[in-house]
């Protein structure tokens, strides 16, 4: 693999990287605000 | 753009963003780059969900925030695993690829240990540990070969990378041991090009001083470069005394005491610099002391050296001069890049651990391991020289102990521990921000840093005391303590008094 597709690749790979991490913090947020609520 | 050019431009200092620049250095800047961007992410949300737990909802979520601690865990080894395995993959069009060795990941091998049934557990136990220590070994070598391999040639970032990617790929190693790998080059590459950066603006030796240390030097000062180390020979103890002191501030006035401490020591590589970047890269010598092994005098062709008691020929002290100097450089040259290797491994390790660890016992237990390691580097040799140079000049016991173990706030001058003397790691402060463990880390950084810290500096006196109560004189305990670690002091000295003893009873 030449040094621009590697690039490219990393690249590919921190993007679904972040989209599957922000999903998991939104999950997260949704249940801690949700019990907090609940709470309060 | 050929290959020795592509070298010759990285390692002159051309920024590493520059495109064309060494393709391949460019893209390893990037991956680790954005290997740590993705650890911060997920450690944000791990941390998030345990801080949320100490929250009175904390037992009710306990389960939905395990859940989602483990897929960001997952996530993240699974992105560190596609990253390495882009940056260390084989090369295609290279003719048949050499198999790698079979990969052996200890903590899922150790995992799966213990799930077995008695039958056959003990057997796999041994294996275990058999493959776990080979696999150390093997680590150990190679990161020997890969220190010996960037001193030898320093400037051929990319023969050496990949020198290292192959060899990392034949000898088996994990995504987590490639991605350690990939961020001690990356950072090395980057010192050896500030470096690089700075000797080419200042080749004059003298002005490279003053431009580092924002003051002219008082003496003749010759300096060697390194692969990503300046070596700064000083002939005048004032200018050794600015950079073993690390008052980088401008004109420093020097006590007498100073200069004392300064002379305990012929070399000193520090971990702070003037300029950023250049952290771990400052190494000198005190000629001025080695100098002073020997006295010339007036009409005479030959010197005198106290220590062998003897008058030597002046070329052979001139050479014996040289080959300390020589000696001293090579020691403070590889105890730098050791320094910038072990000192990220261990910071990785111990955030891994911190991280895993399912106790705050466990947990006390790893940051006790680093804080005591700070100590040691940052603290216990300059304290070592402190007491020394007290010891020789007089102070009374009591008074040196006030002096070293005043902390800066209550004004004390000696206070190596304090927070702004010590650089405590983005990963680790992270974990600060969760209330439990920053109580944690109050509690245990009050115990290395200050109980054990102070107990340790107490009976160092006490021991330089009491071998000069033994019949030794202040020269003969200072020669007898200055090569060995404080925390070895203690033992150093039972061994020669005991042995004085038993001498004694024969």
């Amino acid at each position: 693999m030449d040094e621009d597709k590697k690039q490219e690749e990393i690249k590919k790979a921190y993007a679904e990287f972040a989209d599957k991490m922000s999903a998991l913090k939104n999950k997260q947020d949704e249940l801690l605000q949700e019990y907090k609520d609940g709470h309060e | 753009m050929n290959e020795s050019f592509e070298n010759k431009y990285v390692a002159e200092g051309v920024s590493l963003e520059n495109k064309g620049a060494g393709k391949e250095l460019i893209v390893l800047a990037e991956a680790d780059e954005t290997l740590q961007k993705a650890e911060i992410e997920a450690i944000e949300v791990i941390l998030a969900g345990r801080q949320a737990e100490e929250s009175a909802i904390g037992p009710k979520i306990h389960e939905k925030v395990s859940e989602i601690e483990g897929g960001a865990k997952t996530l993240l080894n699974s992105f560190k695993e596609k990253v390495t395995n882009i940056v260390f993959g084989q090369k295609e069009n290279e003719g048949q690829p050499k198999l790698p060795k079979e990969i052996f990941f200890p903590e899922e091998e150790l995992e799966r240990v213990k799930r077995m049934g008695l039958r056959g557990r003990k057997e796999a136990l041994g294996e275990w540990k058999e493959k776990y220590a080979k696999q150390k070994e093997t680590l150990a070598n190679f990161q020997e070969e890969m220190i010996g391999r960037i001193r030898q040639c320093p400037d051929m970032h990319l023969d050496n990378f990949r020198f290292i990617k192959e060899e990392a790929n034949r000898l088996g190693f994990t995504p987590e041991q490639k991605e350690n790998i990939l961020s001690i080059f990356n950072a090395y590459a980057r010192k050896h090009n500030e470096v690089a950066s700075i000797r080419r603006e200042h080749p004059n030796d003298s002005e490279l001083f003053e431009a580092l240390f924002k003051s002219a030097p008082k003496g003749k000062i010759e300096v060697v470069e390194g692969p990503m180390t300046l070596y700064f020979k000083c002939f005048n103890v004032k200018d050794y005394a600015l950079i073993y002191s690390q008052s980088f501030s401008g004109d420093k006035e020097f006590t007498e005491h100073d200069i004392n401490v300064a002379n305990m020591s012929q070399g000193c590589s520090i971990p702070t610099a003037p300029i950023k970047g250049l952290e771990g890269c400052i190494i000198a010598e005190n000629r001025f002391v080695m100098n002073k092994r020997f006295q010339s005098v007036e009409g005479f062709s030959k010197v005198y050296s106290p220590a062998r008691n003897e008058w030597i020929d002046e070329k052979i002290a001139n050479e014996n001069i040289l080959a300390t100097s020589e000696n001293t450089r090579i020691h403070e040259e590889q105890h730098a890049i050791k320094r910038l290797f072990f000192d990220r491994l261990l910071r990785r390790n111990t955030f891994k651990e911190l991280l895993s660890s399912k106790t705050d016992n466990e947990r006390e237990k790893w940051l006790a391991n680093y804080l005591r390691y700070t100590r040691q580097s940052a603290a216990e040799p300059r304290a070592k020289d402190e007491i020394l140079a007290f010891f020789k000049d007089g102070t009374n016991p009591t008074e040196t102990l006030k002096y070293l173990t005043e902390s800066k706030k209550e004004g004390g001058l000696y206070d190596y521990l304090d927070d702004d003397n010590i650089e405590w790691p983005s990963r680790l402060q992270y974990m600060l921000q969760v209330e439990n463990y920053k109580k944690l880390y109050d509690k245990t950084r009050n115990k290395i840093y200050t109980e054990e810290y102070h107990a340790l500096i107490e009976n160092s006196i006490h021991n330089a005391e009491f071998l000069e109560q033994n019949g030794r004189t202040k020269e003969q305990v200072i020669a007898l303590l200055i090569n060995e670690p404080l925390s070895k002091w203690a033992k150093v000295v039972g061994r020669l008094v005991a042995g004085k003893r038993i001498a004694k009873e024969k």
